[in-house]
């Protein structure tokens, strides 16, 4: 389940959702702005967890596998607040229609290319909340 | 007295008072943003030129009228369609060309203008339906537009 989890990590969450902010999103904006500065500390944060998690994993260290996995949980939390409540309103407001349309034909280019499956993840998760929900 | 019972899209309203308010007259003659002809539904081709790769406002007829700056703020820069989704006969042609503007003619975004009264949500339900048959994505705004010329809700769909 932990190989599952950062196979998730690695290929939704960073693969197909952060690396489309930072190859295609944040190029639509100065790149030095604080708020782009922070998300780009926030996705470099999180690939040192997973970093960390594997090496972890090969020591069969628990103990740092927990802390990472925690760690990992508490900035990714942090990181969705503030691209909710921050940065894609501000964003929303500055792209214009003509923008958010290019981005929009670009993002599914991308997914087409990455071969993303929404299906695999969606079940990884639902069978998640089968296991810790019970 | 009888209260109005009718259709909330034909309800008499008067806003006589509104000139006492005090806004900015625009002064200087407002240059019009419209790029093409056709404009209504039933007339318009969907793989027009003004249409390849455009954005596209989709427009409730009444939404020019009420909207001051229809053509500064939204018309701008976008090629545009107009209906009635309450009074248009034969409207199963409207999703079949909104259907063609995303997959034939590949426009960039849609946004679908309407009014506040419940019968103007109509439009909106075809643009999401054509959406849903089409195997190509664009994103979809909704702006609904208060009698008095306010915005009064924008959201992506």
């Amino acid at each position: 389940m932990c190989f599952d989890g950062i196979d998730f990590i690695r290929s939704y969450a960073d693969k197909y959702h952060h690396a489309k902010e930072e190859e295609i999103l944040f190029k639509y904006f100065d790149e030095d702005l604080d708020i782009l500065r922070v998300m780009h500390e926030d996705h470099e944060q999180a690939r040192g967890h997973v970093k960390a998690i594997l090496e972890a994993i090969d020591r069969k260290d628990k103990a740092a596998i927990a802390k990472h996995l925690k760690a990992y949980r508490e900035l990714l939390t942090e990181h969705i607040k503030k691209e909710d409540e921050i940065l894609y309103p501000w964003m929303d407001k500055n792209l214009s229609i003509t923008q958010i349309g290019e981005l929009f034909s670009k993002f599914n280019e991308t997914d087409k290319q990455i071969g993303y499956s929404p299906t695999k993840y969606g079940e990884f998760i639902d069978r998640l909340g089968e296991k810790f929900n019970q | 007295m009888k209260t109005f019972e009718g259709c909330p899209g034909s309800k008499i309203l008067d806003f006589k008072g509104k000139d006492d308010k005090g806004t900015e007259e625009a002064t200087g003659k407002i240059e019009s943003q419209l790029r093409q002809w056709p404009i209504q539904m039933h007339l318009i081709s969907p793989t027009a030129p003004y249409y390849q790769g455009a954005d596209v406002l989709l427009t409730a007829d009444c939404v020019g009228y009420a909207l001051g700056d229809f053509h500064r703020d939204f018309l701008k820069g976008k090629s545009i369609a107009i209906a009635c989704p309450k009074l248009d006969e034969g409207q199963d042609i409207y999703q079949e060309k909104i259907k063609a503007w995303l997959e034939d003619a590949k426009i960039n975004s849609l946004t679908v203008l309407i009014m506040q009264v419940p019968c103007c949500t109509g439009l909106l339900n075809l643009a999401q339906q054509a959406a849903q048959a089409s195997q190509r994505k664009v994103p979809i705004k909704s702006v609904v537009v208060g009698v008095q010329g306010e915005i009064l809700q924008e959201e992506w769909v």
